[in-house]
């Protein structure tokens, strides 16, 4: 049997924006967007590269970009704000309607509102004159937005939230756990010291000092840990991908253009003086409760029974 | 006899085990005078380490009376009876009972730290304590580098802390070979003898029980036998 044919074609999907450049302050992307390079000087074969699609394709200020036979310059890098339509390319609006055989048409038109309060009613208008048209309004478009840089920095910031809580919350049962088994193994230790004249108070103070001391040890190695563990995330923090999954195959000016469009958003461990206190206390909180009640239980056996007790 | 330290009145103590209730000590009259060295005898469960452990404070009777240079154990609080303890009481263990973690000097000065010796005063008289039994130059050993023989020297040196009116002690050679068991039934009664202190043993080895000038015998809880010197 020969071998079936096969093709070795590799693709790469990206999007693909077109941009009045004449009205450098409103559109999919705006002129204080630019982190790196500059804005559109022209209509001429000049593009704006999404931060996160230049670090992936290695493009940078001055690349070359060749789009279906036609060289675009990238003149700039930009950052699009989170929650919007986004791109990983940005063109002149004509050249990008040369590009795809669409002269003159665009599907997406964007209005701003002097001010915020008649949102609703220009959008009521301009449903009324473009019969058809499916008009929303950013916060429309944001609340549509799913898997976005939103989502994905809300997931990160409510993540970071309950691992912190959880954290604490483990050092606390932990430093408690520990110290309550460790006193509960102790018993006969105990008991010998009360049968030695040791009073309840006097072992009690004992178990509360040791338990002080260990937690303080608990305390200082769990923070140096900590600040490791931050510090290594930091450096190798992996990173969560959203997609936007606003729009249709006609957003970005029709068929030429994909859906969706991706970004990255690397996780980071936050450190903060409240944090570490926080787990200090609690960690320091635990071992001192756990000890106290501990020894108290301990204590408070006649020193007969803490001794018939087995190890 | 001697002026008397204990007397013991219908004293028991009962344990419950399951549904049933074991008589541990069974209304036992004894008397006890100060600087004897008696030996309660018996087996396992004759209720020897239960009646030590009521002369030393350790517990409570469930009946009876036991007086202690006249005054009611029964009926002291938990604080009187712990100062009787730091003052009056020395005790010595089968299992020794040291705290592993501590050096042999660290153990014996847990027995002087609540009487509020501190710094050099505490280590050198926890230094005398342990020459006396013969271990100074093992005082910075923990207990799990010592022998058994010289870890109940420890504990003897430990209860010899309070300079006590009574030591004692429940099968302190139950875990020693016969000659080290000799060396600290000797260790014993020559301290005893020399500072006058009263030493009640329990114990189940006969051959220990013989040394003392006057026995106990015990079985079930009851005193079956005493033998006078």
């Amino acid at each position: 049997m020969l071998d079936p044919p096969q093709t070795n074609i590799k693709t790469t999907p990206y999007t693909i924006g077109g941009v009045d450049q004449t009205q450098p302050d409103i559109g999919l992307v705006t002129r204080k967007q630019v982190t790196s390079g500059r804005y559109f000087t022209s209509g001429g074969e000049e593009a704006l590269v999404a931060t996160t699609y230049a670090a992936k394709e290695k493009l940078k200020v001055g690349s070359a970009l060749n789009l279906n036979g036609t060289v675009f310059h990238v003149v700039g890098l930009v950052s699009p704000p989170l929650g919007g339509q986004t791109a990983d390319v940005y063109l002149p609006l004509k050249q990008l309607q040369a590009l795809a055989h669409q002269k003159g048409a665009a599907n997406v038109i964007l209005v701003r509102a002097d001010k915020s309060s008649s949102v609703k009613q220009v959008k009521s208008e301009i449903a009324q004159r473009l019969q058809g048209a499916q008009v929303a309004t950013a916060q429309d478009v944001a609340d549509r937005v799913t898997g976005s840089l939103v989502d994905a920095a809300g997931l990160s910031h409510n993540l970071g939230l309950v691992l912190e809580i959880v954290v604490a919350l483990a050092a606390f049962l932990l430093a408690a756990l520990l110290t309550l088994s460790s006193v509960g193994k102790r018993v006969r230790e105990l008991g010998t010291l009360k049968a030695i004249g040791w009073t309840q108070r006097l072992v009690v103070r004992q178990v509360v000092g040791e338990s002080v001391a260990q937690g303080v040890l608990g305390a200082v190695a769990g923070v140096v840990l900590g600040i490791l563990a931050a510090v290594l995330v930091g450096a190798f923090g992996p990173t969560l991908t959203a997609s936007s999954s606003t729009g249709s195959a006609d957003n970005l000016l029709g068929a030429a253009a994909v859906r969706t469009a991706h970004e990255t958003l690397t996780l980071k461990a936050p450190l903060s003086v409240t944090i570490i206190l926080l787990g200090l206390v609690l960690a320091l909180a635990g071992g001192l409760l756990a000890g106290a009640a501990g020894g108290l239980r301990a204590a408070r056996l006649r020193p007969a029974e803490a001794l018939r007790r087995v190890e | 006899m001697s002026e008397t330290l204990f007397e013991l009145r219908g004293v028991s103590r009962n344990y419950r085990r399951g549904d049933s209730v074991v008589h541990a000590v069974d209304g036992i009259d004894l008397t006890v005078g100060a600087g004897e060295f008696i030996a309660l005898e018996g087996p396992s469960g004759s209720g020897k380490s239960t009646l030590l452990q009521l002369l030393g404070a350790l517990d409570r009777p469930d009946g009876g009376e036991i007086f202690f240079e006249g005054r009611p154990l029964h009926t002291l609080g938990d604080g009187a009876l712990a100062e009787l303890r730091l003052n009056a009481f020395g005790f010595v263990f089968q299992q020794f009972n040291l705290i592993q973690t501590l050096t042999a000097l660290e153990n014996v000065e847990a027995a002087l730290a609540p009487h509020g010796l501190r710094g050099a005063s505490l280590h050198a008289r926890a230094h005398n304590l342990l020459d006396e039994v013969g271990l100074a130059a093992r005082e910075t050993h923990l207990p799990v580098h010592l022998s058994g023989g010289e870890q109940q020297r420890v504990a003897i040196a430990r209860a010899l802390a309070n300079e006590p009116r009574v030591i004692l002690a429940d099968e302190p050679t139950g875990n020693l070979d016969s000659k080290t068991g000799s060396d600290v039934v000797d260790l014993l009664s020559g301290l005893g003898e020399r500072h006058g202190t009263t030493i009640v043993v329990a114990t189940h080895d006969a051959a220990l029980a013989a040394r003392a000038p006057r026995r106990v015998a015990m079985r079930d809880g009851s005193i079956i036998e005493a033998v006078p010197a």
